[in-house]
């Protein structure tokens, strides 16, 4: 984790997605793992989240064996990657995995999979053409059921595409210039912005 | 145990998120103390099985775990520290954009209740610091307290509407008589002020 992660609250968000891991021990009740009082007999799965699943899959018994071992999650296993290569701009992200993007690189450190960057890769390159033409040419009803698909950075792209055409637009008819009162509200204030 | 530790730090995380196009917004005392009494909590607990550990003749029942009952304990808290940090960081950034560009007079009873004691504290002395840099540069017009800030205009005179009656404004270059209703051809850079405030209104 670089330091600018540290403090950034997309990333804390993303670290909170479960992600399954095998006991290779037996677990009492009493620390209370899956959150519900049961014992977990060893070689049984439990999902975790993901700041906790990482440091315990690094960590080593005294005795040098593994605590637990990691199982790629199910929103990054065949059924959803072989979806991806049919259809990328279809799935639903907020279902699936709000944080796709950076909870799949995140995920690069602790699972040896080859294939993940490039299918990442891949799904990203396709629906950005669709978020980018949707943002970009500002229509408000096309497109509505895509956009109800976004994950987190898919979002924010779509911001950033929609505040691009909004100030091209205001360019356009001069109001740019225009001298604005300063509104604090509860909301950034939209400053005057002369040009 | 690990679904019921960590909630109310993730709950402050999600509020993070949730504020985080907004200016102010209202400090949540109740979770901030939440999530510090967690980590009070998790930490003597942690501190006793450790001593329990060490102080054991016999051997441990079952050493994994209560080894994973520790780290679990100390990973929950660090969580918990990293997103205390990350959201106090989020609202100071915040409070120093607003030092810089805004300026606080128009609405500071909100601002003043919105905010934590500590956060208020350091908006005056943050607010404080900006003023003795720009007082250094007096004739630049660093932006915020109704000022315009470095953007050069475009024109020397400009329309305005009034919205609100102003009275009398003696400028440099004369009078200025403003009722509400009327339009009036002025010059730019006396009304600027007044603009930024909301008794008038530029006319593109």
């Amino acid at each position: 984790m670089n330091n600018d992660e540290y403090y950034d609250i997309d990333s804390i968000l993303a670290e909170h997605s479960k992600i399954p891991c095998i006991f290779l021990h037996d677990i009492d009740a009493s620390v209370n793992l899956s959150g519900d009082g049961n014992e977990i007999a060893a070689n049984s799965r439990v999902e975790l989240p993901f700041w906790m699943a990482k440091v315990l899959a690094q960590y080593r018994l005294p005795n040098g064996e593994n605590l637990v071992t990691i199982e790629l999650p199910r929103a990054y296993g065949t059924r959803v990657r072989n979806s991806l290569d049919a259809s990328p701009t279809s799935i639903d992200f907020r279902q699936v995995s709000p944080y796709f993007y950076q909870f799949g690189t995140k995920l690069y450190d602790l699972i040896i999979d080859d294939q993940l960057p490039a299918t990442l890769e891949k799904a990203f390159k396709a629906r950005l053409k669709e978020i980018m033409n949707i943002s970009l040419t500002g229509s408000t009803n096309v497109g509505q059921d895509f956009l109800q698909k976004l994950d987190e950075t898919e979002k924010e792209l779509f911001k950033a595409g929609q505040e691009s055409t909004a100030e091209l637009r205001k360019w356009r008819h001069r109001r740019r210039q225009q001298l604005k009162p300063v509104s604090l509200g509860h909301r950034i204030s939209s400053q005057s912005s002369i040009s | 145990m690990s679904s019921m530790m960590g909630e109310s730090s993730y709950k402050l995380a999600k509020e993070a998120k949730r504020t985080s196009d907004m200016l102010i917004s209202t400090y949540n005392d109740d979770l901030v103390q939440n999530v510090c009494r967690e980590i009070r909590m998790l930490h003597a607990r942690a501190e006793a099985s450790v001593r329990g550990m060490r102080n054991s003749n016999t051997a441990p029942p079952n050493v994994p775990s209560q080894l994973t009952q520790i780290m679990l304990h100390h990973l929950t808290i660090k969580r918990n520290k990293r997103i205390l940090f990350a959201y106090h960081h989020q609202r100071l950034e915040k409070l120093k954009e607003l030092s810089w560009g805004i300026g606080r007079q128009s609405q500071e009873r909100q601002i003043k209740e919105a905010l934590s004691k500590e956060e208020n504290d350091f908006l005056e002395s943050y607010g404080d610091l900006v003023n003795n840099y720009k007082s250094h540069f007096l004739d630049i017009d660093l932006g915020g307290n109704g000022g315009v800030g470095l953007d050069p205009p475009l024109d020397l005179f400009i329309e305005v509407r009034v919205l609100r009656d102003a009275g009398k404004i003696i400028t440099e270059y004369g009078e200025l008589n403003l009722t509400k209703g009327n339009q009036e051809f002025v010059r730019r850079s006396d009304v600027e002020t007044l603009i930024k405030a909301g008794y008038l209104k530029h006319i593109a």
